[in-house]
């Protein structure tokens, strides 16, 4: 296992279990977290110029804030893939507070 | 009894000045832990107003940032697009400086900062995408709600340095 793919595992994990926020950005499909000085973003790609939204792309910046690894499209891991699409739904759910909002939802309904 | 005494003078001599050594080393470590508690205290003392030194200078760059935030607002209503880019960059060296001079404990500090400048980062980038094919009203709101998000955490952090007031109204 390559050390990127150690990474995402590691990012992938500290999402799950909530000890990794991420922030919106200023577009919708794009998340942002940061590791002491280090920056990792997220983004939903449209294919192919298409607003049909398939693939993803993961962006590393160093402690300067210049970028140093870019993962998507056209990665030959499909693994390495996938994960970075896991990540970013992942993402999604912590910058949005998904789950605060379903719980309140719920309530709600409830009530 | 006069013979008892000078076959045991020598060993009582040695007995006294045993005692008298103890007693003197007793003494000296007593002082030594005054001096180096002392010293200690002095360290502290010295720890600490460094530090407060370190917070005062994160606090007043971070006012001064929050500041630069509050005039990129304005271009932006102004549609001043190029020099909002200029800012953006300016903006991002100001975080870089904070981040790199802040001490080592203040991770969280840290991890904010550096979110923030990275949104800036993407900021800039979203306006340069835009800018030809021309940023929309739309458009122009996510920056501002942005900014606002930005600046609403800047605000936050630099209140919880300690040093006072916040300036720079959330629009």
């Amino acid at each position: 296992m390559s050390q990127l793919d150690n990474i995402l595992e590691g990012l992938i994990e500290r999402t799950t279990n909530g000890t990794l926020k991420w922030s919106r950005t200023v577009e919708s499909n794009q998340f942002v977290t940061s590791v002491d000085t280090i920056s990792v973003v997220v983004r939903e790609l449209p294919v192919g110029g298409w607003v049909i939204p398939t693939s993803y792309r993961l962006e590393i910046l160093d402690e300067m804030g210049e970028t140093i690894e870019v993962i998507g499209p056209g990665e030959e891991s499909n693994n390495r893939t996938q994960q970075v699409g896991r990540l970013y739904i992942l993402a999604r759910h912590s910058a949005l507070d998904v789950q605060s909002t379903l719980a309140k939802l719920a309530k709600a309904l409830e009530s | 009894m006069m013979e008892f005494w000078s076959a045991t003078w020598g060993d009582a001599a040695t007995v006294v000045g045993i005692l008298v050594s103890l007693g003197g080393l007793g003494w000296a470590i007593t002082e030594a832990r005054g001096a180096r508690s002392a010293s200690q205290a002095a360290q502290t003392a010295a720890d600490e107003t460094r530090d407060q030194i370190a917070r005062h200078l994160q606090t007043v760059d971070l006012q001064r940032a929050i500041g630069l935030i509050q005039l990129v607002k304005t271009l932006h209503d102004n549609s001043q697009w190029e020099a909002a880019r200029e800012h953006y960059q300016t903006l991002r060296e100001m975080l870089t400086g904070i981040i790199v001079r802040c001490p080592e404990h203040q991770t969280e500090f840290r991890e904010r900062l550096t979110t923030a400048r990275t949104e800036i980062r993407l900021m800039e980038d979203f306006v340069r995408e835009r800018f030809v094919a021309g940023i929309t009203e739309h458009d122009r709101s996510r920056l501002n709600q942005n900014l606002n998000n930005i600046q609403s955490d800047l605000e936050e952090l630099a209140s919880a340095m300690g040093f006072g007031d916040s300036q720079g109204e959330t629009k």
